[in-house]
């Protein structure tokens, strides 16, 4: 067994926390080619030695180190080393900044093909299920402009990285988030928008980043591709509020589906609002859904989520 | 050890009530005293994490639960204590601002809030430590403002939400259900405001509209824009709440009781004031009065005062009151001990946190912003276009050099119409200002109650009724901040009669909004 992120710092590794501290003063000024990228990940950078998250404490700031690999010491053999296209076993994941306020996140793992990975960004926790090849490629919200993002191996190793994403924090966001199947979906009902007219925003219709960077208005990113009971999976609005053209108001709705299958029982979620410069902390919600006489549908909840209010910039 | 007096006579008390043959009523504890020297039997009422509340012969008794051991099968496990608290009253409070107001709680404490939701009207959120020990479950019922109060006084509620004040009759029920004087500062706090607002699609032009003539579009008498300078013949659709909204209450209290007019039957209903707003923005003929908070996209039209006065319903307005239409959002609490969780949020309410969250909730706080004389020339400009024999040139020039360097703060001290009282939103200022002042917010400096009046009667008289306002205020605010110190602050009242007027005179709105004590910081 490979052993995860959680074996305590040995000896010999302190040099890695050097080296990730040199990544972090070089970063954003060419680093990527002043370090040697190991293990042939193609990334931006690669960096060897202990999972950064060790070196780099979460809730501190500092400047994005594109990628980290953690040492593959303690493996098994030198038959775990390759993976079946003949790749490096080392895994990897690299952030950069993708429009819109958010972060293109690759995650490489050559042995580990259709591994069910969770993501996480603050308290945004989402589960994807890697290609044939090991690969995820997804784009997640960066919640700050210096965001930090962790990926947990089924194994229990841990990746980080992190990426610099300029305006990250100008964007409004409307998150919910739930395991297994059901949840809340956000519906935006952007400047007096009614339901589906162009200024509904939701899974149906989620925009894009490109949108909202050419100031048209919010965007809806549905998060997470893997199935089963402790998969994650989460919705993302981002509205531009920070440079809004236009002032008014933003509605917005949680809708929960009311199936045969739903229908009676409970659901559980987290919901997160973040913006204008004041911290978010989930909550736990837990709704009741109408009795299966009832008609099937949306259960529309308008008030569990508060409605943007736009100022004109 | 001693024992002082008053425990002498406490344990007297306990002594006789040993004497005394026992009640028939069901015995399920009794209260021991560490030393066990006396006990004490009866019912358990309540624990509320601190305090034991049983009822005895005597009536009901709160003893503290440190000081005594507990036995008997109504005896709550002080471990396993989770407060719980029952909050009842107006939706349009308790939809989005309170459970933003409880979340913010909790996430600045690192506690848990995770919600359950019943259905559309009611939700009950648990509070938990970082180890997921349950610490209080706070349940909330949207109802009506008067819903919350029968909450109250039938005990069923620990806090009731209200989008008025407390009326007459609900405060002679509540003193009679023993719960106290609900209209006390100790037991009702205005937790933010919000405002009516005249509401009109963005592409409706109209630039201002006069609180008489919003009237008289509610009630019907206008029917047509032509009738608000818009285009003639162009028929103006109306929008209102159902007649069970406690906002629609409000509205139809403030713009048309008082000319004994009632709302037109043509009114288009809706279920709430974001609805509302939502209809109307979406049609340019349409005009609804709703609330500052749920606005949305529609256009809030300013208020024309007369003599070339409008006041928009902004956050500085709306926070001075300068805008009339102000709808303050109250909590009241009985008279008894809630929790200490309960307590502890009632505390937070009033700070910079709490603050920023009802702004973003959409909702006006309490907290005093600065607006430098710089900023004030319209008034300035108008005062002095309006200067002749009543205000003398010299009587501006005087006002002004007395206010030169000094900030007006926003909170404004306006009266009841035709009483001497403060009204319900300058309550919740004095009580905000005074708890800043106890702070320590304003040392250093100098807080100016500058007195005002309309411009009815002699300027002479004028100017001696806005010394006596200015001189109440400063005196009022100064008997609430029972612990501040007064050598570091300096409070002054300074009066200026009728000089500068905020709206016509004309009216019975405008003289209510010229009437006033401003605050300035120097």
């Amino acid at each position: 067994m490979r052993k995860g992120s959680s074996a305590p710092a040995r000896r010999g590794r302190i040099s890695s926390t050097i080296i990730v501290g040199l990544a972090l003063a070089a970063a954003g000024a060419g680093a990527e080619e002043l370090l040697p990228a190991r293990f042939g990940v193609t990334g931006p950078l690669a960096l060897p030695g202990e999972p950064a998250a060790r070196a780099m404490p979460r809730g501190q700031g500092g400047a994005p180190v594109a990628a980290a690999v953690p040492e593959d010491a303690g493996g098994p053999g030198l038959t775990a080393e390759f993976g079946p296209l003949g790749l490096p076993c080392g895994a990897s994941l690299s952030a950069e900044a993708a429009p819109g306020g958010t972060a293109r996140l690759r995650l490489e793992a050559p042995c580990q093909p259709g591994a069910a990975v969770t993501i996480s960004h603050g308290a945004l926790s989402v589960t994807f299920r890697a290609s044939s090849s090991g690969v995820i490629d997804t784009v997640l919200p960066a919640f700050e402009d210096a965001a930090r993002y962790s990926a947990r191996l089924p194994d229990g190793e841990l990746l980080t990285a992190s990426a610099l994403v300029p305006g990250a924090s100008a964007y409004e966001r409307v998150v919910t988030m739930w395991e297994g199947a059901g949840g809340l979906s956000v519906h935006a009902f952007e400047y007096g928008a009614g339901r589906g007219e162009a200024g509904h925003v939701w899974r149906g219709a989620p925009r894009g980043a490109q949108a909202a960077e050419a100031g048209r208005g919010g965007f809806l990113l549905a998060l997470g591709t893997a199935e089963g009971a402790g998969a994650r999976r989460a919705e993302v609005y981002s509205f531009p509020a920070a440079v809004a053209a236009r002032a008014g108001a933003v509605r917005i709705a949680l809708a929960a589906a009311v199936t045969p299958a739903t229908c009676g029982g409970e659901i559980e979620a987290e919901t997160l609002q973040l913006g204008e410069g004041l911290p978010g902390a989930p909550v736990a919600v837990r709704v009741t859904l109408p009795d299966c006489a009832a008609a099937a549908g949306d259960l529309m909840l308008k008030n569990l989520a508060r409605d943007l209010k736009i100022a004109a910039q | 050890m001693r024992p002082t007096r008053s425990a002498a006579a406490m344990l007297a008390a306990l002594l006789l009530l040993l004497l005394v043959p026992r009640a028939l009523l069901a015995q399920d504890v009794t209260l021991t005293s560490r030393d066990g020297s006396f006990a004490l039997d009866g019912t358990m009422l309540g624990f509320d994490g601190e305090f034991y509340r049983i009822d005895t012969v005597y009536g009901p008794l709160t003893v503290d639960a440190m000081g005594v051991t507990c036995t008997g099968s109504g005896c709550p496990d002080l471990e396993a204590y989770v407060a719980e608290v029952t909050i009842s009253g107006a939706e349009t409070m308790g939809a989005v601002l309170m459970p933003a107001l409880l979340e913010a709680f909790a996430a600045g404490r690192g506690l848990k809030a995770a919600r359950e939701i019943r259905d559309a009207l009611g939700f009950t959120y648990t509070i938990s430590d970082q180890e997921g020990r349950a610490l209080a479950r706070i349940d909330f019922r949207l109802t009506t403002t008067d819903e919350g109060f029968a909450d109250l006084v039938a005990g069923e509620a620990d806090l009731a939400m209200a989008a008025r004040e407390v009326r007459p009759a609900e405060l002679a029920l509540a003193r009679e259900a023993g719960i106290g004087a609900l209209s006390a500062p100790a037991q009702s706090r205005i937790v933010a405001f919000d405002a009516y607002v005249a509401a009109v699609a963005p592409a409706n032009h109209l630039p201002a509209i006069s609180p008489e003539d919003l009237g008289r579009a509610l009630a019907g008498v206008i029917a047509d824009w032509g009738g608000l300078g818009g285009p003639e013949g162009e028929p103006l659709r109306l929008h209102a709440m159902e007649a069970a909204q406690g906002a629609q209450q409000g509205i139809e209290a403030a713009l048309l009781a008082p000319s004994g007019q009632s709302l037109s039957p043509t009114a288009i209903r809706h279920g709430d004031a974001a609805e509302l707003a939502d209809a109307v923005a979406g049609d340019p003929f349409a005009l609804g009065v709703t609330l500052a908070s749920a606005l949305g996209t529609a256009r809030g039209l300013p208020l024309a005062g007369g003599c070339g006065f409008t006041v928009a319903p902004e956050d500085a307005a709306i926070r001075s009151e300068d805008y009339p239409l102000v709808a303050p959002l109250f909590l009241y609490a009985p008279a008894r001990r809630l929790p200490a969780i309960a307590r502890d949020f009632l505390a937070f309410l009033s700070t910079p946190t709490a603050e920023r969250v009802i702004r973003r909730a959409g909702f006006t706080d309490l907290g005093a912003r600065r607006v430098p004389l710089a900023a004030q020339g319209e008034r300035l400009g108008k005062a002095i276009l309006a200067a002749g024999d009543e205000v003398p040139l010299s009587a501006l020039q005087e006002m002004v050099r007395a206010l030169e360097g000094a900030e007006r703060l926003s909170p404004t001290f306006r009266f009841r119409p035709g009483a001497a009282g403060l009204d319900a939103p300058s309550r919740g200022n004095a009580i905000h200002l005074s708890e800043a002042l106890e702070a320590g917010v304003y040392d250093g400096r100098e807080l100016i109650f500058a007195g005002f009046s309309d411009g009815e009667g002699g300027a002479a008289a004028n100017l001696r009724i806005s010394r006596t306002r200015a001189e109440t205020v400063m005196n009022a605010v100064r008997a609430l901040s029972e612990t501040a110190d007064f050598g570091r602050v300096r409070l002054s009242a300074l009066a200026f009669g009728e000089a500068l007027p905020m709206a016509c005179d004309d009216s019975a709105w405008g003289r209510r909004v010229n009437r006033r004590v401003e605050v300035w910081i120097r």
